[in-house]
C-alpha cells in the first residue's frame, strides 16, 4: 500500500480552447482603446478655438456676445490719438450709424 | 477694387482694395473735395508700388526675395540693402525694448507649427505640426554692422507684421501730400496721415470670434492702430501665427486679441504683439484694448463724451 495519497491530476485546457482564449484576449486588447476613445466625452462642436498652454489643449469658452467692457486707468503715455465709442453690434444700444470704412482685427487675408 | 462709402455725418469716402504681402490692403480717403478726387488715383498708384516693392524684398514665400537670400546665407556675413537694414534695425530695437518678446528669429518655430506655406494653402490644407525645434540662436545672436548681417547657422529671419506696418507707414507718408487725409490699412494695421474730420474717423474693432461683428468702435484722430490676434491665421486647435519666443510655440497667454494705438503703424504693430504676449499687465504701460479668452474686453483708452461703458 502506498504511503502517500495519489496526487490529484490538474485538468489541462485543450489546445483549441487555449487558442480561442488567445484570440479573444487579442481582440479585446486591440479594440479596447478604440472603444474607450469613442465612449469618452467630446468637446462641443462650436466655432471656438483651442489654445495650447504649454503642451495641454485647453478649450476656450466662446462667448459671441462680448458685453462687459472694463475700463482701466489710462496708462502713463497720455495723448493717444484714439478714443472709443460704442456702436451697433457692440456692448450697448445700437446707434443708427453707417458701418465704419475700416476695421481692425488681426491680419486679414487678401481679397 | 474701388468703392464709395458714406460714413458718419453723411461724409463720403473712397476706398480702394488690393492684395499684397499676403493680406488685404486698403486706401481710404475723402471723396468730396476736388483735390481729393484728383489725388486719389495718384495716391493709390503710389501705395500699390510701395507695397509691391517691399513685398518683393521681405516676403518669405518667394525664393528671389532679399529675405530668402539672407536666410540662405546664414553662417556668413551678407550685404543687405538700405531698406532691409532699416527694417532689421527697427526689429532689433523692438526686440531690445520688449525684452525679446518681439523676436524676428522665430521662423523655425513658425514653420514647425505648420505655417510653412502661403496662408491660403495652410488654411485649405493644414498639416500636422512638427515637434518644436531647439533655437539655434536668437535675435541677440545676430551680428549687424552698417551694411551687412550675419545670422548664425540655423537662424532665419521673418519680419512678418512689422514689415506690413512699416510699409503702411512709408506708403502713407509718401502719398500724404496728395490728399487732405488718408488711411493705409494693411490687413487691420492702419496708418492715418493728414487732417481727418473733427472728432476723428470711425474704426471698428472686430470680434475675434466673428470678424463680421464689431465689438467696439474707435475714433481715430491721428497716428496708427494695429491688432494682433490668435484667432486669425489659425489652422487648428492651438495653432496660429503668433509664436511666443519664451516657449517657441504658438502663444497662449489668455489674451486673444490686442488692439494698440501708437504714432506709427510700425510701433503699433510691435506693441500689439507685445501686449498679446505680455498679457493683461500691458494696460499699465500702453494704450490698448484687450480681449481675453473669456470674452472680456479690457481697455484704458479714453471714452468719447457720451460713450457708454459696461453692459
Amino acid at each position: 500500500m502506498a504511503m502517500t495519497e495519489p496526487t490529484s491530476r490538474r485538468r489541462r485546457i485543450s489546445k483549441g480552447a487555449l487558442r480561442t482564449l488567445a484570440w479573444i484576449g487579442g481582440a479585446v486588447g486591440f479594440l479596447f482603446p478604440w472603444a474607450a476613445l469613442s465612449l469618452s466625452p467630446k468637446p462641443a462642436a462650436t466655432a471656438g478655438i483651442q489654445v495650447l498652454p504649454g503642451n495641454q489643449p485647453r478649450e476656450i469658452v466662446v462667448r459671441h456676445v462680448i458685453r462687459r467692457i472694463v475700463v482701466e486707468e489710462p496708462g502713463p503715455a497720455s495723448g493717444a490719438g484714439v478714443a472709443y465709442v460704442t456702436s451697433g453690434g457692440s456692448a450697448t444700444a445700437p446707434v443708427a450709424a453707417p458701418p465704419p470704412p475700416v476695421t481692425t482685427g488681426g491680419s486679414t487675408p487678401p481679397p | 477694387m474701388d468703392a464709395v462709402l458714406e460714413i458718419a455725418d453723411g461724409r463720403r469716402v473712397r476706398r480702394h482694395t488690393f492684395g499684397a504681402m499676403g493680406t488685404r490692403v486698403r486706401v481710404i480717403a475723402p471723396e468730396a473735395t476736388p483735390r481729393a478726387r484728383d489725388g486719389f488715383a495718384d495716391a493709390v498708384a503710389m501705395v500699390e508700388r510701395t507695397f509691391a516693392r517691399l513685398e518683393g524684398r521681405f516676403t518669405r514665400f518667394r525664393s528671389d526675395s532679399e529675405l530668402m537670400a539672407v536666410n540662405a546665407a546664414a553662417g556668413r556675413p551678407t550685404r543687405v540693402s538700405a531698406e532691409f537694414m532699416t527694417l532689421l534695425e527697427l526689429s532689433m530695437d523692438a526686440a531690445r525694448r520688449t525684452g525679446g518678446l518681439f523676436d524676428p528669429t522665430v521662423l523655425p518655430a513658425l514653420l514647425a507649427a505648420g505655417y510653412a506655406r502661403d496662408y491660403a494653402d495652410v488654411a485649405r490644407e493644414p498639416r500636422a505640426p512638427r515637434p518644436t525645434p531647439r533655437a539655434a540662436g536668437r535675435w541677440s545672436d545676430l551680428q549687424v554692422d552698417a551694411e551687412s548681417v550675419l545670422l548664425p547657422e540655423g537662424v532665419a529671419l521673418d519680419f512678418g507684421g512689422i514689415a506690413k506696418g512699416w510699409t503702411a507707414d512709408i506708403a502713407a507718408e509718401q502719398a500724404a501730400h496728395l490728399l487732405p487725409w488718408m488711411i493705409v490699412d494693411a490687413g487691420g494695421d492702419l496708418r492715418l496721415v493728414g487732417e481727418p474730420p473733427v472728432g476723428g474717423l470711425d474704426v471698428g474693432v472686430e470680434d475675434p470670434f466673428d470678424p463680421s461683428r464689431e465689438i467696439l468702435r474707435l475714433k481715430l484722430a491721428s497716428g496708427a492702430l494695429a491688432t494682433s490676434s490668435v484667432t486669425r491665421r489659425s489652422w487648428g486647435p492651438g495653432l496660429h501665427h503668433l509664436i511666443d519666443p519664451r516657449t517657441w510655440r504658438p502663444a497662449a497667454t489668455g489674451i486673444l486679441q490686442a488692439t494698440v494705438w501708437a504714432e506709427s503703424c510700425t510701433e503699433a504693430e510691435v506693441r500689439s504683439k507685445w501686449a498679446l504676449l505680455a498679457g493683461h499687465g500691458a494696460l499699465d504701460e500702453i494704450h490698448a484694448l484687450l480681449v481675453t479668452d473669456e470674452g472680456r474686453l479690457a481697455t484704458n483708452l479714453a471714452a468719447l463724451d457720451g460713450a457708454e461703458v459696461g453692459a
